[in-house]
């Protein structure tokens, strides 16, 4: 180990800490990320990359005859352009230079461009060239390319000409991974000398001083030398995190904008928030948060089960639970109550002519229980002995389509996995036997079939009222340290309307609403009043194309309505319900609002 | 500035360190009088205008104090009443009116004032300084910058420990930084720091899913584990604080006493507060207590002498009936052990009795401290003992307890034992174990950061189109 004793060895370690910071600060006196560069051009790179653009119209392309070996041949997604498709060949390289020869045909006439370049990488969003040496280019054996071309992804050798339907092209050229010239240094990074010059010697002085101080711990103050590595190695630590801000405005891997830089004085005045502004700044841009927070997801996902206040997480199958569904509600019996409540409130509507549906969709974890990691203790059905007390008692239709779910889970997903809403296909499933048992009462009422329907699979999810494709609302409510992308790792069915209807929406205090009129002459000319919680938003792909008109209240997440209030529907929407004088009134709620519906005639 | 941000770690410490202890003697005051500024305005700047107020009043105080001859006490009872005027006014204002609207039914309107952090911590602090002063302990500091300095500095500023200015003052004008000191100081912030995050903030999720609950939600067992871990929680929470203060006032070349001694291995309630919170306790005892006449009057005036300091310490820690009643339980049971004596008793079965009582009595303590209200606390506590037997929701206990906080819990019990203190000063002498013990503080350095770290990663629901 190093004492620090002698003059020789502390200038040895000057000198090689010199060299680390000089590598470091190397984007003060060059541009490309020069030795990250250097080092995948000279070493690390094993491929040359080689684009061939067929520019013509939609359907031109090309085909390669047949692959040649060592020859990778791709046509990707992202390269396919409203006027051809291209494609992408990797070829392997070493020092040496390697001949290629390929034949490929042209379907379309086009303009054919042929793209030698270097592979595509980057240090954060920034690019930077992993160059390439190709020679002697030939199409149909007509020499193209005499002296040696340096090329990366950037700045690729292209050779364009039109060729005809059918034509078929022999390509050959060579390559090799780049022989590093001095003149690299000024074509590909522009190397500032003045500035190199001024960075090491200040480096070289800066670390002189340093690691004189600090061998003084040991020489004279005869400090332990473990001490002394342990407090460089902490103040180091410490120092890392502000040596390189990233300046990237855009945090991928969480979705969202990073906060900008805020300075001292705006406009002239003083800025009362600099202080939170520059740690909200600072906390989306220090080096090496990426790693700490991958770090601390890494530890996260040794825990088989993480829970919080609002959802349990299972780090192995990605599934996520509401707080609300995983718990056994223990009400004493109020079954007779709950089932007088809603009795009075169907004979109100009764009394109106408005026939009564309540509609009762199951929890995720009716379906899901055995997902729920680490828990004894879930419910079978939330609220079940409720829902059989009120299908075996009550002088309405209660609509539980528990059955109809568990058949179709065996299918497909019929609730997301990181929220606590059905899937569009679990919503169609309810829709068909709620529909199933409205056909009995109204049987002209037209049911919608898939095939009114295109159908997508997709990722995202997608279950609440501003039908934006989100990540779930249980994985936000977690805020879990992960790639959020990452943990979407399932496909949803989802439904677009072939004749979509736009709805009237009205969200304001103590009022959300949504509205809508079905101008299909062919629809049951039948108004339907639907209330309830956020499942209807999924349903709603279905329910109103059955109908001529159908309004929907949003019982709950109602602005300036608390939860329990949401749910005094007589009181709040008695007016509403006359004067829209529907002929069906559907409550469709989850099986865990049950106990609200003691609210139903509360004023 | 929170000694747990990623603000303070990576930019505001590493800065003002090596300015500090690259800087000549001469200005390293000055340097951290800046930084402590600094520190103190960063989150709003108002707040900032409280404390130099404060500073100017008790340099001011402290003068006339110390010239006086026949008006001493006056200056005195001028300055500590303006202090604890100026406390009042931001910590218990709303309290107060709160209270006098429901006793005496008047509708006087509430102030919106909202309390500056760290207010009861440096108010102390100055008023320690004046009345060491007025007790002839210390002069009077003439150099206001050097007064600001003790009020304001960063380390102890928002959470303790409370430094009595007769403990520090020589350490103002005469202290040596060295190497041993700081690596003291960077080892014993780095165990206040993991501390605080790797096992207060765990412990703190499992007390908070619990405490946020109606009690009717959880059953006995919860509640207790509930209890216990809110208990751990603000010992290393507040422990933690402390460890970092400490830690960085070694790094500046300071020496301040210690604020936890290992409190939960207490016998009795007597000594436990002579482990946890020793700065205040101290305080009161100092400024509080001898003045009352300590223990040295009567016994019946000894007893309203510990109702008094223990009241005064309830209020101390926040403006809400719970403190104030916690403050009292911790008394009364002082009182009754100083009547009775019994907590001198030995023996081995006594002694575990002793552990178990205390523990007990800490922890219904804390379950008035942590509870929102006095009905909350009181339905926790019938909770705990079982009189609530109807219960509206059965959780699993892994929705309390992850492996996680799990882990950190049983971490936390023995951690809260002296059982590793040998172990670090055997290190000095063995290498490997040195070694060790260094490689193990920076892993739970970068423990701690990337905890941090990730609470700063927040994804946006919604994708961007």
């Amino acid at each position: 180990m190093m004492t620090l004793t002698s003059k020789k060895k502390r200038l040895l370690l000057t000198a090689i800490l010199t060299v680390l910071l000089t590598v470091l600060l190397a984007p003060v006196y060059s541009d490309n990320n020069m030795f990250a560069s250097i080092l995948e051009s000279t070493h690390q790179n094993k491929i040359a990359r080689i684009d061939i653009f067929n520019a013509g119209n939609r359907d031109n392309k090309i085909e390669i005859l047949p692959p040649p070996p060592h020859l990778n041949v791709q046509y990707p997604e992202w390269c396919r352009y409203p006027n051809g498709q291209c494609s992408m060949l990797e070829a392997k390289i070493s020092r040496d230079w390697r001949t290629y020869t390929l034949q490929f045909k042209v379907i379309h006439d086009g303009l054919i461009t042929i793209g030698l370049r270097g592979p595509y990488k980057a240090s954060g969003q920034a690019r930077f060239p992993v160059i390439v040496d190709y020679k002697d280019m030939r199409i149909n054996d007509q020499p193209l390319l005499s002296s040696i071309q340096k090329n990366w992804h950037d700045a690729p050798y292209n050779y364009s000409f039109s060729a005809r339907d059918g034509d078929v092209i022999t390509l050959s050229f060579q390559t090799r991974k780049h022989h590093f010239r001095f003149s690299d240094f000024l074509t590909f990074y522009h190397l500032n000398g003045h500035l190199l010059f001024c960075v090491v010697i200040i480096s070289f002085f800066i670390f002189y001083k340093v690691v004189q101080y600090i061998s003084r711990f040991k020489i004279i103050e005869r400090n332990s030398r473990i001490d002394i590595i342990f407090l460089c190695f902490f103040f180091l630590l410490l120092f890392m995190p502000m040596m390189r801000i990233n300046d990237d405005d855009w945090l991928a891997a969480e979705n969202r904008k990073a906060h900008p830089y805020v300075p001292l004085f705006t406009n002239h005045q003083f800025n009362q928030a600099y202080g939170t502004q520059v740690e909200n700044w600072f906390n989306d841009h220090f080096f090496g948060r990426t790693q700490l927070v991958r770090l601390n997801a890494f530890i996260q996902k040794l825990n088989r089960v993480i829970s919080n206040k609002a959802a349990v997480f299972d780090t192995q199958t990605n599934w996520l639970f509401n707080d609300s569904q995983i718990n056994q509600h223990v009400f004493p019996n109020y079954n007779p109550a709950l089932l007088a409540s809603i009795e009075k409130f169907h004979a109100f509507l009764s009394q109106n002519g408005i026939s009564f549906y309540l509609f009762i969709v199951p929890s995720k974890t009716d379906l899901y229980a055995d997902f729920v990691p680490g828990y004894k203790n879930i419910p079978k059905i939330q609220n079940e002995a409720q829902i059989r007390f009120l299908e075996k008692n009550a002088s309405f239709p209660v609509i539980f389509p528990i059955e109809a779910l568990r058949q179709a889970a065996r299918k497909d997903y019929v609730y997301f996995k990181t929220e606590h809403h059905w899937t569009e296909w679990g919503a169609f499933i309810g829709y068909q036997t709620l529909m199933e048992r409205i056909r009995k009462d109204f049987p002209g009422v037209h049911e919608v079939k898939e095939t009114d329907y295109v159908t997508f699979y997709d990722k995202r999810v997608r279950g609440d009222w501003e039908r934006h494709f989100t990540l779930g609302q249980t994985f936000q409510m977690m805020n879990l340290p992960y790639d959020p992308q990452k943990l979407l790792d399932t496909e949803y069915k989802y439904y677009t309307p072939i004749h979509e209807i736009t709805p009237t929406v009205t969200d304001i205090p103590y009022y959300k609403i949504k509205s809508f009129r079905n101008p299909d002459p062919n629809a049951s000319a039948i108004k339907v009043f639907l209330a309830g919680t956020s499942m209807n938003e999924n349903l709603l792909q279905f329910l109103p194309y059955s109908f001529r008109q159908l309004t929907y209240y949003r019982l709950n997440n109602v602005q300036n309505v608390s939860y329990q209030d949401g749910f005094k529907i007589a009181s709040k929407y008695k007016n509403d319900i006359l004067k829209m004088d529907p002929d069906i009134f559907i409550l469709s709620i989850n099986s865990e609002n049950i106990p609200e519906l003691l609210n139903l005639m509360r004023d | 500035m929170l000694f747990s941000s990623m603000t303070f770690i990576f930019l505001f410490m590493p800065i003002v360190c090596v300015v500090y202890l690259l800087a000549k003697k001469s200005l390293q005051n000055m340097l951290l009088l800046i930084a402590s500024l600094l520190f103190y305005a960063w989150g709003g700047p108002n707040y900032l205008a409280i404390m130099l107020l404060n500073i100017l009043i008790n340099y001011t105080g402290a003068l006339y104090i110390d010239r006086s001859v026949s008006h001493k006490k006056t200056f005195l009872t001028l300055t500590v009443v303006v202090n604890l005027g100026i406390l009042i006014y931001f910590k218990y204002c709303s309290f107060l009116i709160d209270n006098i609207n429901g006793l005496l039914s008047y509708d006087l309107p509430l102030l919106e004032v909202i309390m500056p952090i760290g207010i009861s911590f440096y108010t102390f602090q100055a008023m320690s300084y004046v009345i060491d002063v007025y007790r002839g302990e210390v002069k009077a500091q003439r150099n206001i910058y050097k007064l600001a300095l003790y009020i304001s500095l960063f380390p102890q500023l928002v959470a303790g420990p409370i430094v009595k200015y007769h403990d520090v003052n020589h350490q103002i004008d005469n202290r040596t930084v060295n190497f041993r000191k700081v690596t003291y100081g960077v080892k014993r912030f780095i165990i206040g720091l993991s501390k605080k995050i790797l096992l207060a903030n765990t412990l703190g999720a499992v007390a908070d899913k619990i405490f946020s609950q109606p009690v009717e939600q959880f059953d006995s067992a919860t509640a207790w584990i509930g209890a216990v871990a809110y208990a751990l929680q603000l010992f290393y929470d507040f422990s933690g604080y402390s460890d970092m203060a400490i830690g960085l006032g070694y790094i500046f070349g300071f020496k301040f006493l210690e604020n936890f001694n290992y409190p939960y291995i207490s016998r009795s309630i007597t000594e436990f507060w002579r482990r946890w919170h020793i700065s205040l306790s101290t305080w009161f005892k100092e400024y509080l207590y001898i003045p009352l006449g300590g223990n040295r009057i009567s016994p019946v005036r000894t007893y309203v002498n510990l109702f008094i300091v223990f009241l005064a310490t309830g209020i101390w820690h926040g403006a809400s009936w719970n403190f104030v009643v916690w403050g009292l339980w911790n008394g009364l049971f002082i009182i009754m052990e100083r009547i009775t004596n019994w907590h001198k008793k030995d023996g081995p079965i006594i002694r575990f009795i002793q552990h178990g009582y205390t523990i007990f009595i800490f922890l219904i303590g804390w379950v008035m401290f942590r509870a929102t209200n006095m009905t909350y606390a009181w339905d926790y506590l019938k909770n705990m003992f079982g009189f609530i037997s109807k219960h509206t929701l059965s959780h699993d206990f892994i929705y309390y307890v992850d492996h996680i906080e799990l882990l950190a819990f049983g971490v936390a019990v023995l951690c809260s034992m002296p059982l590793f203190t040998k172990m670090l000063t055997l290190s000095d002498k063995h290498v490997i174990l040195k070694s060790l013990i260094n490689a193990w503080l920076i892993v739970l350095f970068i423990l701690s950061t990337a905890l941090i770290a990730s609470s700063t990663y927040n994804p946006f629901i919604y994708f961007r189109f």
